[in-house]
Order: structure tokens, then C-alpha cells, then sequence
């Protein structure tokens, strides 16, 4: 999923750990020990963080050095996240100069005690097969509450572009926090800020021998709250990104980052760079896969769905091949590629089968910004393709192989797209999001009472999002047995729930449910007492999210997708045997979320028809309340039990 | 030392190898590859291994000695993720190592093959416990179609090493070869496969054929019960006629004694004498379990653990002062502490027994990978650098198997005449893991939920494991973590007043207690008039094999233990009780005219008042595969008890 690798490592980095400026020698451990007992429940505060940034015009060239300075007071004798440091550097953004002490209290004073051996490896990051870039870490020797541990690195960035974000918050508290950067007269700098605390940041300017400084300054922020489930930290935490929207270059004007229009003209020149290549076999093999597709929505789909079972997702990334695809012939002879690979793939076959398919970039959810307030590479981690069928913009994004056809993938979601037109146009694109009724599940279950067990039968259809995650866990699955799977992911009744049989419709594509078909018995579910049985027709309980603790949740719960469910659960009543009371229907109603239990009877059968749904991918804090009386209502809802009496 | 230097003529009159032992020299792959056909069973794996060699060779080069290691596989895709389980290929090369060979290819369904770009091959450098590594994606990878790869890492030579099978595809054919120029004498083991064929300490071959995938089974070693093939290297016989030892249990005493207890020097024992006084706060007055305990919970909770060894953490005064330490370098410390305060002890090498199970019988340095401190006057241990384990029972993994004892000067005399010693390190007695829970539960009025109030002796390994992490955190995370020890069958309780008692880790002799009051609904349900008390579901979700068929390994726990639970309510008000009879379960299962596990539940009525009491108990480590079903019958037994319904009818 991701595009590049510098970028993602700086904000991992500014997210770990923040920085500052170095604290004398002689610092009064008095002043600490104040500090200590004022923060203390935490491992340790940041006293500095700050980062100096220079951008300078060298050769033609806009360089950026950032200088970055950091100290961080231990509080107690849980630091362990604190004790080490890891540093990241890949070709595009070179890191050097790197010095660390650690000052350790003794009586008035500190001694100051030098890091010594900095381990370096290759970096590596989950998902990411090659990053080519490498890590730095080192431990602070000596560490004891009242510590202080110090820092400093420079980083250079060969293109001002790359310029990583900064983070006035953490999940520690951070004292003081200054970002400044100094550039010339000549060059229009932007910024944008991000988070619940922006009124926390001071911003002054102030200017010398054709330079200019801005800073800003943040002191003693709160710590950002983690939270699982939770938007990402970019969502909340304050956090500042500037980029250069042009520059005078030996009397020029140099555009970089200049709205929209700045960055797409800049990702032009990656996709200009993709070598060229002998695509004959590759125009051989898009010919045969639209054999007999006539319109274009099925030519979309035959090609997406090739890519998606042919091409394996390996993601090789090194400098500035972070950004540039790998030619599309050659993807598709290797057989493997990262998102921009299996994009361009798409794109090129496409193409070559007539249809108009263009490059996308997009960030997913992780991402709050839009290109229209954020016109940085920040703004995006992943490319995908785009189709317009039938007058509107589809997207493909073939590194999710159980993907339906003509759904974008649910963490791209509402998020805005920049869509290739051509070299010098592009469309900014919201990606929709999927409605509840195209995600959603219904089981059809008859059940039956054989000598005191309950036997059943299910036949289950997923359409949309619900498709996919069950095709993706079913094929992941070690030994990939439909039967195993169902045994282990749907447990109805009890853990003794057991499958004899099941079945699979072969894989249908696009928006076509996928059937599937099971029987099985769950012993020791019934109940029998005084000669009646109780049993309770509920038999999935699993809560789509469990009670929120109102007290202690700060953030919003997030969902992958929005959903429906339904379950249609038929009871043969067995001969001689009379239901003793018909349960009431419950109800739940919200506009995003809710549910509605129905008892009736039909025939010789109780019928509980059940119907849940959630209709956002957010709740909010405001929400919490409302949320609380839905699951309040369903784990009601849920303990209804049912009375079969002898006649 | 006698040099390496060898003459030409015993190199050519070097006896032949062992005729089915292979050499990188020789070995290649089919010209002409094609698609294999695979039977009915090999259809349904995402991904068939159809040939896995693995050649390892000895040999003296450039007066060195040499090793190389060499690997074919061949592998048939099925799926997708057939493919994204095969694609990838890493390659371990130490830094004085080199890749002297690697071709690497894909063969489409129709027969093209597609071969591996050279240019593609990546390092990467420093990566835990593997070095430096080579990686390449496999090119031209298709369902239906075949990748292949062959490739030779030449070395320096190793004293020993070890092939595993793989653990992800079932393997059509594997073969072992080890090779060695008569320089060498060498050895081997298979562990969970055949016999190995051996000749004259040069060679060694085995050839498996349709190889399983192991499933992953509860209750069970997992890895450390996967086919693989130990080897080593016993001796180098030099030129001149003589001998040097390279792999033996008294090889490995020397070079370990040599570590850990040889003499400090004067400073290294005054700074640590001071460290201890100073930062630690040993005091005289203290007994000898005491100094031990604050020793322990002071490096375990300060010291910063490196994985490399290096130049520094071999400086003990270094290490003091840094609080950085090897796992080496902590085990010195504890040794010296222990030394200077006289304690009697004894120091142990061992190894995992979820990776591997200590081999007495054949040397390997993966027996040897952890140490272990033991005290005999108390019978308990101490793991220097396991920081979820403190002093007393011995950590799970390195229990019920052998270890090898490194005896000082002192004990080498002793025990001269049976050298090498090992220690049996027992896993204890199931009394001493105990959970012994009380349940006092109350009916709401409405009978829309229940209150439980709980409280949770916990001992033995149940209780380290507790203290360790709840020390381990900040006070602000503590409270979730209790509350999350609450949890409830549907995960719908509301708890509160969660307390704990006796966390600290020096509070050896002391069961953790904790307790809370939860607020659970899903326990009763209505239905009309009657209300159903699913009373089984307080003990929370069970461990369960219900569905195991076909049980592939032995039974290992993490070790022995016993539960007892004690039920309380009272029968609500005008309703009368049915279904107890639910409540009742007892299972028990024996073994040489002794009960080894049981499970037994009663329920008592007194008037209105019912109590149920479980028993629960496992009292070995290990049980045999024979008797899998008897086990399995106990194990269940909590489950079934979580499905117990009590009815309460209203009385007429």
C-alpha cells in the first residue's frame, strides 16, 4: 500500500520521539526534581523538542537541513521506550551528525555521560519487502529517574518537496516545542496546521539579511490520548506541515509546491520517468483476457480481476523508485509489484484494450488531509487506477486480491483522489463510500430438534466489503478449508458448534453475492428442564463494538466499512411440542446504527428475523451515550429465550 | 596451534565421500524443467514443496576451514497464496560469508520458464538473528506453474548447525547431505523424522518423503517438535597427526566456565560491591533470599538488556555503570553478586523447549542458548535476564527437560569421573500454580443481570506472571489492567472496585490477589416467567479441544496447575431451582494407578443457599499421545461445565 518510503519514516519518527533544544551542563537537578513530581504517573516528559530547518538555493537546487535537538527528563523507572532511539535514513533523506549523551543527577549537578555505539541496519517496515534504507539506534547508557536524555541529528533533504512534518504533541508531554525554519526572501513558503490544540501554537516571524524566519511555539501541550480503534494520531494531534509553493532561482520563478496544480506537475515527472519498455506481450495478454467482452464495465473487470490473481504485491522501494513505477511490460512479466506498479499495470492494460484508465494518487484513512488544504506528498501513501465507466470515476486498486470489482478499497473511503486526466490536467476526486445495503451479509437458517441436540442448515450470501474480508480470511487461512474456516469464524449457539457439511459457490466478481452453505448441530445448546426446552434463537451475539467507557474514551471509534446484517432463523417445532409465548419484537432506531428482532410464527415454525445495521465509520464522542443504549438494547434484545412446552 | 596447511596428495587420496552424499559441485537442477503432477491430497495445499535438499559440506580452502551450505527447493504453486507464501526468498549471509552460487526460476503452467534477474538481489544488513541477508522476489510466479531456486553460501566454517524442515507446505521430498573433507569428524541427529544413514564421521544422508504440514495444536511444543537434522563438527584432525575438539559438552564446559566463572578482577568486584551497597541497598542484615530478590528486581527493572554482545558489555564495571547488559554480562553479575555473598548455587545452560527440547545425548551449542541459576538449599531458580520471571519457580519453557550444569573449579574435581553433570530442572508440583476463585453472586431485581463479587487467589507461575507485568507498568495503565482480568464470557461486564494485593515481586511467599465487583447481564435470560442461570459462564471461556481429531503431537503444558472455584447465590425468592444437575461434571484421568488430571464439580443445596465447588488440576508437564483422549476429555470438561444452565421457575 505504500508509495514511498521517506516520508512515512519521518512521521514515524516525529511520532516516536520529539526534540529539543540541549540543556546546559549545569542545570540544576532542582528544577528536575520539581518537574518529576509534577508529572508523576508518567516515564518520562520531553523538556525540548525543536527542529531548525534551513532551506537554502545550492547549485539550482532548493536543499533543505533540518537540525533536530531533543531532551527528555525520566520521570520514573518504567522509561523502557525512552532507553533506546531508533533513526531512520534512506537516500532522500540523509541523516548525519548524530550525538546523544545522557546526563545523570549527581547531588547539585550532572554528569554527563557520551552514547557511545550507535547499531545500524537496514531498515525494514511491515509490508515492505525492500526498503533500501537504513536504521540508526542507540541506547542511552546510565538511565535513572531524574536522567536526562539528549539528542541531536541533522537531516538533508536533496529536495525541499520532502520535507517531513512536525509534531507539537506526543504521547508523552512535551514542555516546550519550537519549529522554525529560515529561508530566503525570494521563496513563498505556505504551512498548514493540524489538531485540537492549534490555539496552543505561537507563530512569529522575523527577517534578516534577505532571510526569513518563522517560528512556531508550543509549551506544555497535553499528551495525545492512545486509544485502539481510534483515527489515527494525525486526526488529533496538533502537528505542523510547511512546504514551498515556489522559489526565484537564478531570476526565475521556480514553482515546487504550488496548490494542486505545483505537485501534480512534480508527479508528472515520476511517471515521465518510468523507463520505456517492450509491451508487446503485454498488449498480447490484455487482448486475450477481454476476448468476448464487449463494453467496457466488463473489459474493466476482466483486466482488474487478472491483475488482482496474477500480480503478487512485493514491494521494493529505494530512494526515489519510492515514487517512480517500474514499468508496466516488466510488472507484468515478473509477476509482482508494489501499489504503483500493479496502478500503472492496470492503467497500461487498460489502455491498450481501448479503454481510458489513468494514474491516482490517494492517501488512505490513515490520512486526515485533502490536496486541496494539503497540496504536499504527505498528503498521499498509496496509488491506485482510475476508470471513468458510465460518466463516473471508478477506482481500482488491485493490491487487495479479494476486492470486488467497482468498490474502492475501504481505507480509501471519502478520501479525496487526484486522478490523472493527462500530463497537465487532473481531477480531484471524492472516493464514495459504500452504503450499508451494498455490504451486507444475510444468513437464512432453519433449525431442527433431533433427539434433544439442535441441528441446522445455513445458507449464507455476502455481498461488498463482507465478501471480500470472508474470501481474504478463507484464502489466508494455513490449510484454506472452507470448512475449517466456517468452524472457526462462525461460532452460532456454543463452542461446541459443529459443521458436517459445507459448500462454496465458485468466486462470482463484482457486486454478485457469494453463497455459502453449511450445516451443522450445536450440542449441549438446548436446554430441557421440567420437560420443556428453552432455547434462545440468538444464536451469533457478537457485538459490532462492545459498551464505550464514557469516563475514560476520548477519541471516536472507527469502523473499516458500514454493514448490514441479517439473519433469518426458522425453528421446526418439534411434534408435540407447543411454544409457550410468542417474544415481542424489539426495536432500535438511529440514524446510524440500529437493529430490529421480529418473533412470528409460520407453520409449525418460530421465525426470528433479525436485521442490524451501521450506517457511519465513525462514532463520536458526542455519540458515546447513544451508542451505550444501542448495545444496552441488543445485549437486551439478545437473552430473549424461548419456552417449548409438551402439549 | 597446528596450521591448516594441507598436502596435495592426501587430497587426492582422500576416501570417496559416502556414496549418497552430495557436494555443491556436483548437484544441479533439471535442464529441461516441467510441471509436476500432484496427487489428490497435494491439490488441496495452497502450495506443494516438491523437492527441499539441503547440502552442507565441510571442506579446508585457502588452508581454512570451509563450510558450504547449499539449498535446492522446488515448489509447486497452487494459489495465490501458494504464491505470496513461496515468492519471497532470504537468504542468511554472514559477513565473512559469501553467495557462490543462485540460480532461481519460474515455470508457467505451459512450460516457459522465466529466469531470476541477478540485478534484483538485495542485501540487507544486521537483522536480528539472522546478519546479514540476501533477498529476491521470485520472477514470473503463476498458479499452476513452478518456482525453483538453487543456491550455495560458502562460509567460514561453523562448529555446528541445523536444517529445519518447512513448517507452512506439505514437502514431497527432502533430503539431507552432509559432507565432510576427512579433516573433519562430524556428527549428526534427526529429531521427528527418520534415521539418519552416517558413515565414518564424514558423511551423513537422509531422504524423507511426504512430509505433513503440522498443525498448530494447543497444548503442545509446536517448533520444538518440527522435523529437523542437528549436525556438527566433532574434531579437526590436523596434518601433523594431531587433534583439536571442536563441538563436546566438555568443550563447551571449558569455553563457559571461562565466561562466567573465572576470577574479576579486584576493581570489577570493589565496583560491584559498591554498586550493590549504593544503588541496590544490600544490607548486611539481610538474609540471603532477600539480597537475592532486591538484586533481581533492581536489574530486571533498571538494566536495559542488548542483544550483541560487544566490547563494552564485556566491561562489567562498563555495564554498572551504563545499565546496559548482554545476557551474558547480567548472568556474570548475578554470578559475582552471588559469589561475593557466598550463596550456594548452581549455574545451568540450557535452551527453549518450545524451540528445541535439551538434548543430552547429542552436543549442539542450541542446548546451550540460556542461562539458569539454581540453589539447591532452597530448590529454586532464577532466570538472570527473563524479565517476566522472578526468583523461585523455574520459567516454564526452560522446564521438564534436562540442562547442563557449568561446573566451577571446584565441582569439576568433584564430579571428574561423570562429566559432563546435567541438572533436571522439574516443572513443580500442579499445587504450587494454583487459582483458587470465590464467586458471590447476587440476582438484580429485575433479573436483567447479575453481581458477582470475585476474588482471585493466584500462586506459582500464575502469580510471577501477574507481578511481573503489573510492576512493568506505569500506575496509570495498572487499572485497565486489572479490569481487563475480569473479563466476562460475552465481554459484556461492567467491573469495578478491581483491587490487587501483594504485586511486588519480593513478595515471593504471598498468593497475588485480586479482586472486583462485575456487573454481567448476559448471565440470565428471560423466558416468559422462567429465567435461565447460565452459572457456567462465570467461569469465563475455557481452554477447549472439541474439535481435534486427529492429535499430531504429545500433550506439553506450560506446566502443571489446579483451579478451584467456589460458586455462591442464593435460589431467588419465590422460584424453585431445576437443571442443577448441568452443574454436575467429573472427569479424571490416570496413569500408572495414579490420577495425573481431573475435573469435578459438585453442587450443594443448603435450604435456599447453593454452592458449587470446582476442582481442576493437570499434575504433569507432559502427557502421551496414547492417552490423548483421556486428557482431551478433562480439558473439556471446564468448557462443558461453561454451557451449565440453572432454571428458575416461579413456585406454585
Amino acid at each position: 500500500m505504500n508509495i514511498r518510503k521517506w516520508h512515512y519514516c519521518s512521521w514515524t519518527l516525529v511520532l516516536a520521539w520529539f526534540l529539543g533544544q540541549s540543556s546546559p551542563a549545569s542545570a540544576q537537578p532542582k528544577a528536575m526534581r520539581n518537574l518529576m513530581e509534577e508529572y508523576s504517573g508518567e516515564a518520562a516528559v520531553y523538556l525540548k523538542s525543536n527542529r531548525a530547518v534551513e532551506l537554502e538555493i545550492v547549485d539550482g537546487e532548493l536543499i533543505a537541513t533540518e537540525e533536530d535537538v531533543e531532551e527528555a527528563l525520566v520521570i520514573d523507572d518504567k522509561y523502557g521506550i525512552f532507553s533506546t532511539r531508533e533513526i531512520y535514513c534512506g537516500s532522500l533523506n540523509e541523516v548525519s551528525d548524530i550525538q546523544a549523551v545522557v546526563r545523570i543527577p549527581e547531588k547539585s549537578k550532572y554528569r554527563e555521560v557520551p552514547v557511545g555505539n550507535i547499531e545500524r541496519r537496514s531498515s525494514e517496515r511491515k509490508g515492505i519487502f525492500y526498503e533500501g534504507g537504513t536504521m540508526a539506534k542507540l541506547t542511552y547508557p546510565g538511565m535513572v529517574p531524574g536522567a536526562i536524555s539528549a539528542m541531536r541529528y541533522r537531516t538533508t533533504y536533496t529536495d525541499a518537496r520532502f520535507l517531513a512534518g512536525f509534531w507539537f504533541q506526543a504521547y508523552s508531554p512535551i514542555l516546550e516545542a519550537i519549529y522554525s525554519i529560515t529561508f530566503p526572501e525570494t521563496l513563498d513558503l505556505d504551512w498548514k496546521l493540524f489538531g485540537e490544540e492549534q490555539a496552543g501554537v505561537k507563530f512569529s516571524e522575523s527577517r534578516a539579511e534577505g532571510k526569513v524566519t518563522y517560528t512556531w511555539t508550543a509549551e506544555r501541550l497535553p499528551k495525545m490520548a492512545r486509544e485502539s480503534s481510534a483515527p489515527s494520531a494525525r486526526y488529533y494531534g496538533t502537528h505542523l506541515v510547511v512546504f514551498v509553493r515556489s522559489a526565484k532561482i537564478a531570476d526565475k520563478q521556480v514553482k515546487y509546491l504550488d496548490g494542486v496544480d505545483g505537485l501534480y506537475a512534480w508527479y508528472q515527472t515520476f511517471v515521465q520517468r518510468i523507463r520505456p519498455e517492450n509491451d508487446q506481450e503485454l498488449r498480447r495478454i490484455a487482448q486475450e483476457i477481454v476476448q468476448n467482452r464487449s463494453t467496457d464495465r466488463e473489459k474493466v473487470a476482466a483486466i482488474f480481476a487478472w491483475v488482482q490473481a496474477n500480480v503478487r504485491y512485493v514491494a521494493y522501494e529505494d530512494g526515489w523508485r519510492g515514487y517512480i513505477p517500474y514499468p508496466a511490460a516488466e510488472v507484468c512479466a515478473k509477476r509482482y509489484g508494489d501499489c504503483k506498479d500493479m496502478a500503472n499495470l492496470t492503467r497500461e492494460m487498460l489502455q491498450a484494450v481501448g479503454v481510458d484508465a489513468q494514474l491516482t494518487w490517494i492517501g488512505t484513512r490513515e490520512l486526515p488531509y485533502t490536496y486541496t488544504d494539503l497540496p504536499t506528498p504527505q498528503t498521499d501513501n498509496h496509488m491506485i487506477a482510475a476508470v471513468k465507466l458510465d460518466g463516473k470515476i471508478e477506482f481500482l486498486d488491485a493490491t487487495d486480491p479479494f476486492l470486488p470489482s467497482g468498490y474502492p478499497s475501504s481505507g480509501i473511503q471519502g478520501k479525496q483522489a487526484l486522478v490523472s486526466v493527462d500530463r497537465d490536467n487532473y481531477e480531484l476526486v471524492t472516493v464514495p463510500i459504500v452504503p450499508a445495503e451494498a455490504n451486507r451479509s444475510v444468513d437464512s437458517i432453519a433449525l431442527r430438534i433431533r433427539d434433544g441436540v439442535l441441528h441446522g442448515t445455513c445458507q449464507a450470501f455476502e455481498t461488498g466489503y463482507m465478501k471480500r474480508d470472508f474470501l481474504a480470511y478463507l484464502r489466508r487461512d494455513q490449510d484454506a478449508k472452507l470448512l475449517t474456516y466456517l468452524q472457526e469464524s462462525r461460532v452460532l449457539g456454543n463452542n461446541k458448534f459443529s459443521i458436517s457439511e459445507a459448500e462454496i459457490d465458485s468466486e462470482k466478481g463484482g457486486a454478485d453475492p457469494l453463497r455459502v452453505g453449511y450445516a451443522f448441530t450445536v450440542p449441549d445448546y438446548l436446554r430441557a428442564a421440567a420437560g420443556r426446552y428453552y432455547i434462545n434463537l440468538n444464536l451469533d451475539k457478537r457485538l459490532p463494538y462492545g459498551r464505550i467507557d464514557r469516563e475514560e474514551r476520548m477519541l471516536p471509534v472507527k469502523f473499516d466499512y458500514q454493514y448490514e446484517v441479517r439473519f433469518h432463523c426458522a425453528l421446526e417445532i418439534p411434534e408435540g411440542y407447543a411454544l409457550k409465548a410468542l417474544p415481542e419484537t424489539v426495536r432500535h432506531t438511529h440514524p446510524r446504527w440500529g437493529m430490529e428482532m421480529a418473533y412470528r410464527t409460520s407453520n409449525n415454525s418460530l421465525v426470528l428475523e433479525q436485521n442490524f445495521y451501521l450506517r457511519t465509520l465513525q462514532i463520536d464522542p458526542k455519540d458515546f451515550a447513544a451508542w451505550n443504549d444501542y448495545i444496552t438494547a441488543l445485549e437486551d434484545a439478545f437473552r430473549t429465550t424461548v419456552v417449548l412446552i409438551p402439549q | 596451534m597446528p596450521t591448516f596447511r594441507l598436502l596435495l596428495f592426501l587430497l587426492l587420496t582422500a576416501p570417496s565421500a559416502f556414496a549418497q552424499s552430495l557436494s555443491h559441485t556436483n548437484y544441479t537442477w533439471a535442464e529441461n524443467p516441467s510441471i509436476h503432477a500432484l496427487n489428490e491430497k497435494e491439490t488441496q495445499a495452497h502450495a506443494v514443496i516438491l523437492k527441499d535438499a539441503r547440502i552442507v559440506e565441510f571442506r579446508i580452502e585457502d588452508e581454512m576451514p570451509t563450510r558450504y551450505r547449499t539449498l535446492h527447493r522446488l515448489v509447486h504453486l497452487n494459489d495465490q497464496t501458494g504464491i505470496e507464501m513461496h515468492n519471497r526468498v532470504y537468504i542468511p549471509v554472514p559477513s565473512d560469508g559469501e553467495l557462490v552460487q543462485l540460480s532461481a526460476r519460474a515455470i508457467a503452467p505451459g512450460g516457459e520458464v522465466t529466469l531470476f534477474n541477478r540485478d534484483r538481489l538485495k542485501r540487507i544488513e544486521n537483522q536480528d538473528e539472522y546478519g546479514d541477508m540476501q533477498i529476491f522476489a521470485l520472477e514470473g510466479a503463476v498458479v499452476g506453474g513452478e518456482v525453483e531456486y538453487l543456491l550455495t553460501v560458502k562460509s567460514m566454517a561453523r562448529p555446528d548447525g541445523q536444517e529445519t524442515v518447512s513448517a507452512f507446505s506439505p514437502t514431497r521430498e527432502a533430503i539431507f547431505s552432509l559432507d565432510a573433507d576427512p579433516y573433519f569428524t562430524v556428527s549428526a541427529k534427526s529429531y521427528f523424522c527418520g534415521d539418519l544413514d552416517l558413515e565414518k564421521g564424514h558423511s551423513a544422508y537422509l531422504r524423507l518423503e511426504n512430509i505433513e504440514v503440522r498443525k498448530e495444536e494447543l497444548f503442545s511444543l509446536d517448533d520444538g517438535n518440527r522435523p529437523k537434522i542437528f549436525y556438527r563438527v566433532d574434531e579437526v584432525n590436523y596434518e601433523d597427526g594431531s587433534k583439536a575438539t571442536i563441538s563436546s559438552w566438555l568443550k563447551v564446559q571449558k569455553f563457559l566456565a571461562s565466561v562466567f566463572l573465572v576470577e574479576e578482577s579486584e576493581a570489577t568486584q570493589a565496583a560491584l560491591r559498591d554498586f550493590l551497597k549504593k544503588e541496590v541497598r544490600i544490607r548486611k542484615s539481610m538474609s540471603e533470599e532477600e539480597k537475592i530478590l532486591a538484586l533481581e528486581e533492581y536489574f530486571k527493572m533498571r538494566f536495559q538488556i542488548q542483544e550483541a554482545e560487544s566490547d563494552e558489555t564485556r566491561d562489567l564495571q562498563w555495564v554498572l555503570e551504563a545499565k546496559i547488559a548482554s545476557e551474558f554480562a547480567l548472568t556474570r553479575l548475578f554470578n559475582l553478586a552471588f559469589r561475593d555473598w557466598g550463596v550456594d548455587r548452581r549455574l545451568l545452560a540450557t535452551c527453549n523447549r518450545y524451540e528445541h527440547r535439551f538434548d543430552k545425548d547429542f552436543f549442539s551449542s542450541a542446548n546451550v542458548q540460556n542461562f539458569l541459576f539454581y540453589f539447591p538449599q532452597t530448590d529454586r531458580y532464577l532466570a538472570p535476564y527473563a524479565y517476566q520471571y522472578r526468583y523461585g519457580l523455574p520459567p516454564n519453557y526452560y522446564a521438564d527437560q534436562y540442562a547442563f550444569e557449568i561446573l566451577d573449579t571446584e565441582r569439576i574435581s568433584l564430579y571428574a569421573g561423570v562429566l559432563p553433570k546435567f541438572h533436571f530442572v522439574a516443572i513443580g508440583g500442579h499445587e504450587a500454580n494454583f487459582m483458587h476463585k470465590d464467586y458471590d453472586i447476587r440476582f438484580a431485581e429485575d433479573y436483567r443481570k447479575v453481581t458477582v463479587n470475585l476474588s482471585i487467589d493466584w500462586g506459582g507461575n500464575h502469580a510471577s506472571g501477574i507481578r511481573a507485568d503489573y510492576n512493568l507498568l506505569q500506575e496509570s495503565e495498572r487499572k485497565e489492567y486489572l479490569e481487563d482480568m475480569f473479563f466476562t464470557f460475552n465481554d459484556d461486564g461492567i467491573v469495578s472496585n478491581a483491587a490487587i494485593a501483594h504485586p511486588e515481586n519480593t513478595e515471593l511467599e504471598l498468593p497475588v490477589t485480586t479482586s472486583a465487583e462485575v456487573q454481567i447481564p448476559s448471565m440470565l435470560e428471560r423466558a416468559g416467567e422462567d429465567i435461565l442461570f447460565k452459572v457456567g459462564e462465570i467461569l469465563g471461556e475455557q481452554w477447549e479441544l472439541y474439535r481435534e481429531e486427529l492429535r499430531q503431537q504429545p500433550v506439553d503444558m506450560p506446566y502443571p496447575e489446579s483451579y478451584r472455584h467456589r460458586i455462591r447465590f442464593a435460589i431467588p425468592p419465590g422460584y424453585r431451582m431445576e437443571g442443577e444437575e448441568s452443574a454436575r461434571i467429573e472427569h479424571k484421568m490416570e496413569l500408572d494407578g495414579g490420577q495425573v488430571a481431573g475435573f469435578h464439580s459438585e453442587v450443594t443445596v443448603n435450604g435456599r443457599q447453593v454452592e458449587i465447588v470446582i476442582r481442576e488440576f493437570y499434575a504433569l508437564g507432559s502427557y502421551p499421545m496414547d492417552r490423548y483422549e483421556d486428557f482431551r476429555r478433562v480439558i473439556n470438561s471446564a468448557a462443558d461445565f461453561n454451557k451449565a444452565v440453572i432454571v428458575f421457575t416461579p413456585e406454585k
